[in-house]
């Protein structure tokens, strides 16, 4: 039942009502902090408090449907409540607890709340929970068990899309709170710059999305939402110590002492009338079972939220790392595949990096509201070679972004904004660049019938780098999803999507030293564009099972690869002769068609004592220029997750198997060189885990152990990196 | 208990499925390998006082970088610097040990003079290079665990390559 349309409310401004009240677990009877209260069909919502209550904007008078969800329990609405002018209406929500979460609400797909059954696209979402759960240190291990992506060390690939580009661009867009988190200088993702334990959830949308977030987004978009602030005082704590094993050679096994890695997080919020804020500072340590593979670093995160009014807010974040770590390229060989290759034993980089964010929001009626959002990112490193600075090179990204959402009409909501950026890169590896970008974008959501929403979009991007030529890009959307009925949806979506190269890619110039490849600069790269097909369908059985397949296609033109190969140099203009140098250059050299499908399912076994979640895909990447497969991609992709629930322990364990790499780049095994760097096997990860909640004699706390790789398999993601061995993990945290 | 006998089955199956992933290759010794050969006939056994196959990572090369080349290891002999290649062989293979790097000139080395010092007493009588630019050096690069084979060589003790020095 859809919501009932309120007349008048623009016009005439009759008095309002208020609607408050409380929500309960419906088997404990407890009240539930956190969870979502929305009025369907508007733009209106809360959140419970610590009191598990909850107070509503004031409202038009009129008949609406109100709904409250959260995660691990059934949405519950309730239809056709009647407000009256200027009455104040209670209402009461006991949420039964689920095995399964059939409707999660996500927001990155429309810029907006909305259930996961009405987005368009895939979305897999990963719950702070289970970062917790998995003792994730950095962002990059909790993407490793999403289906549909595979990580190549740090990069991150959504369905093929991106390969390895040794670093430099990321075909998949990073956002932290809807901002595009990419680093200035080589357009990267630095997955430690974001604690983990402040994000509330990490939304994965597979598919172009440049006609909502512009350039990068070809082959997905990841959101990092990080989690709001409680009223009351709430002080945690959060510690773990992991010990690696030994490797299963004695070849590899180069160090007399044992090798741990731990970290310790403290943070505290509160509230100060309409102020809400939180701290939080993360020390951790690794020292690697690699030989200057060790790391230390230091996060600090802060969040502010002033609420001016009920229609008002105001939100600041403020976020550091400060970072030293080994710089390990790759092995010596593999016979010695714990140790680095000749050159970089004493190779050390020094990192920093932060953002500050603000954010503004206001409802201008319950059909209306806007958001204007801004960032500063900064990043600055640096390598050096026994004391001796290599490069040095420091970004700055200011960038802007104010949004509007209008539902026009129970059928119609609107998104429009416009978006901005203004970058400086200072770098000797780079050279020292300014750019900019400005952006407009508007997408419309239709709901035809209660059973069929259509969703148009497009973004126009103007983008310049340096002193080169400004280069623009229209990106449209369209998609549509079919609600057979409660339990049966169909969808599908046709997207295009871009990336600019970045300033790394354009400017770099560098006779590294870590191998014998000279890195040269190509200023006329032209910007990537892909276009995305997805079919899907999601089938839900109550909440004992939730079946999701989904067919797609994507479609690239001008990929930036970074060619390997010899190149003659020379010297200066009275070198005729030159001299034959192995070579990295950008080159937009692919065109490329990713083909596949995916299905996942998630059962609830046992009368819901033991859920599973299983995810296949199926990645057909084909370089149309030679009629090969792709460098860098995975043909099959498959995760299994289960947990198991005898309180107060909870067993856990994942599945991970990735088929064995098919291509790889020839020429940096050879010239780079890495001896053996054509060694690669199919991934089998288990990791296995139990925890406890200590609640029940009287400690507020939950203690775990993990065992990461299990199995002790010895694999690469890539190419000359041996991947972590076994490691056991002790964690404590608190569980208030 | 029926139900958990598909989980139990697939967890089964997955863990038996495993090895243990990478192991390690071979311990290789780097070098070269490939097939000598002598075209035509062999001088008076009294002219090859000794023949031996040379890797330098020095070229240009000069008569006094021959010494010092050698005590660096950056010239290096086969099958020692003591020992010498059989005499009147028409072909033989070689398996030649190498510390990784980059090879410049690689060739055989005859010394056919009674004065172990003197320069003029050695000469090259067979080089490694493309057929397309015979007498020209070719470069070969070897890293750790790898053996470059089919390095051959001819030697033609009456048709000299060009000489070093």
């Amino acid at each position: 039942m859809g919501p009932i349309a309120i007349s008048g409310v623009l016009i005439g401004q009759p008095i309002e009502g208020f609607v408050l009240g409380t929500v309960r677990d419906a088997e404990t009877g407890q009240f539930l902090i956190g969870a979502n209260i929305v009025v369907k069909g508007t733009l209106v919502g809360a959140a419970t408090n610590v009191e598990g209550s909850f107070r509503l904007r004031p409202l038009p008078p009129g008949r609406y449907g109100i709904a409250a969800s959260m995660v691990g329990f059934r949405t519950e609405t309730k239809e056709n409540v009647t407000l009256e002018a200027g009455s104040t209406l209670t209402l009461e929500f006991s949420l039964k607890p689920v095995a399964i979460e059939t409707e999660p609400i996500v927001v990155t797909a429309s810029r907006r709340e909305q259930s996961l059954r009405e987005v368009p696209v895939t979305v897999s979402t990963v719950t702070a929970a289970t970062l917790a759960e998995r003792v994730t240190v950095t962002l990059d291990d909790a993407l490793r068990y999403v289906p549909g992506v595979n990580m190549m060390q740090d990069q991150v690939n959504i369905r093929g899309s991106t390969g390895y580009s040794r670093g430099v661009g990321s075909r998949v867009l990073l956002l932290l709170d809807g901002l595009p988190f990419l680093t200035g200088d080589t357009g990267e993702i630095n997955w430690e710059t974001i604690p983990v334990g402040e994000i509330e959830r990490i939304e994965v949308v597979k598919g172009a999305g440049s006609a909502l977030y512009g350039s990068s987004a070809l082959g997905g978009v990841i959101n990092i939402i990080t989690r709001e602030m409680p009223e009351n005082p709430d002080f945690r704590f959060r510690a773990f110590s992991g010990l690696y094993d030994r490797p299963r050679y004695d070849e590899w096994d180069w160090s007399e002492s044992m090798r741990f890695n731990s970290s310790l997080t403290l943070g505290y919020a509160n509230s100060a009338g309409p102020v809400r804020y939180m701290f939080s500072v993360t020390r951790t340590v690794d020292e690697s079972y690699r030989e200057n593979d060790v790391y230390h670093r230091w996060n600090l995160f802060s969040k502010f939220r002033y609420d001016l009014s009920e229609q008002r807010s105001l939100s600041l974040v403020v976020n550091m790392l400060d970072r030293k770590h080994g710089n390990y390229f790759w092995w010596k060989s593999l016979r010695e595949a714990t140790l680095p290759a000749a050159g970089q034993r004493n190779g050390k980089v020094t990192s920093r990096r932060g953002n500050v964010s603000l954010e503004y929001k206001e409802f201008l009626s319950e059909r209306l509201f806007y958001t204007v959002k801004g960032m500063y990112f900064g990043n600055f490193w640096r390598d050096d070679s026994l004391g001796t600075v290599l490069n040095v090179s420091s970004s700055h990204v200011f960038q802007g972004d104010v949004q509007v959402t209008y539902e026009a009409d129970p059928q119609h909501i609107v998104t429009f904004g416009i978006a901005g950026n203004r970058d400086e890169v200072i770098s000797n590896l780079f050279g020292n660049h300014p750019g900019f970008g400005l952006a407009a974008y508007v997408q419309d959501e239709f709901s035809v019938t209660e059973q069929w929403k259509l969703t148009a979009g497009i973004r126009y991007d103007i983008q310049k780098a340096s002193v080169l030529p400004a280069a623009s890009r229209l990106s449209p959307k369209l998609g549509a999803v079919y609600l057979i009925s409660d339990a049966t949806s169909l969808r599908g979506s046709v997207g295009w999507g871009f990336r600019y190269p970045s300033i790394g890619e354009l400017y770099v110039s560098s006779s590294t030293n870590v191998s014998q490849l000279v890195i040269l600069p190509n200023i006329n790269l032209k910007a990537e564009k892909s276009l995305t097909y997805e079919l899907g369908m999601t089938h839900s059985v109550e909440d004992i099972l939730v079946f999701d397949a989904a067919l797609y296609s994507n479609d690239f033109r001008d990929l930036i690869e970074p060619a390997v190969k010899l190149k003659n140099i020379k010297s200066g203009p009275s070198d005729t002769v030159g001299q034959d140098r192995a070579v990295v250059e950008f080159e937009n050299v692919t065109r490329a068609r990713i083909q596949g499908f995916e299905v996942g399912l998630k059962i609830a076994w046992l009368e819901r004592v033991l859920n599973t979640d299983i995810g296949y895909t199926y990645v057909w990447p084909k370089d149309l220029a030679d009629q090969s497969i792709m460098k860098f991609r995975p043909r099959h992709l498959f995760y299994a997750s289960s947990a198991l629930t005898f309180s107060p322990f909870h067993f856990s364990g994942d599945y991970r198997f990735i088929s064995r790499v098919e291509r790889i780049d020839d020429n940096l095994i050879r010239l780079a060189p890495i001896i053996h760097g054509d060694y690669r096997v199919p991934i089998h990860v288990v990791d296995a885990r139990v925890s406890a909640m200590l609640a029940g004699i009287g400690l507020p706390l939950r203690v775990g152990f993990n065992v990461n790789n299990l199995l002790n398999y010895h694999y690469v993601e890539l190419v000359g990196n041996l991947a972590p061995v076994r490691t056991f993990v002790l964690s404590i945290e608190s569980a208030l | 208990m029926k139900s958990l006998f598909l989980p139990v089955l697939i967890s089964a199956g997955i863990l038996l499925s495993c090895d243990g992933g990478l192991t390690l290759p071979p311990d290789i010794e780097p070098g070269l390998s490939g097939l000598l050969t002598v075209q035509g006939t062999w001088p008076p056994q009294d002219s090859v006082q000794t023949l031996w196959i040379f890797a330098s990572q020095i070229f240009p090369i000069d008569s006094s970088k021959v010494a010092s080349g050698i005590l660096s290891n950056q010239i290096l002999l086969y099958p020692s610097i003591i020992e010498s290649l059989p005499y009147n062989f028409s072909s033989q293979s070689f398996n030649f040990a190498l510390p990784p790097a980059t090879y410049y000139y690689i060739g055989v080395l005859q010394r056919f003079g009674d004065n172990t010092l003197d320069p003029n007493s050695y000469r090259v009588v067979a080089v490694y290079s493309d057929e397309t630019t015979p007498g020209i050096p070719k470069t070969i690069t070897i890293r750790d665990y790898e053996v470059v084979s089919g390095v051959n060589l001819t030697i033609d003790f009456y048709n000299l390559p060009p000489q070093p020095f």
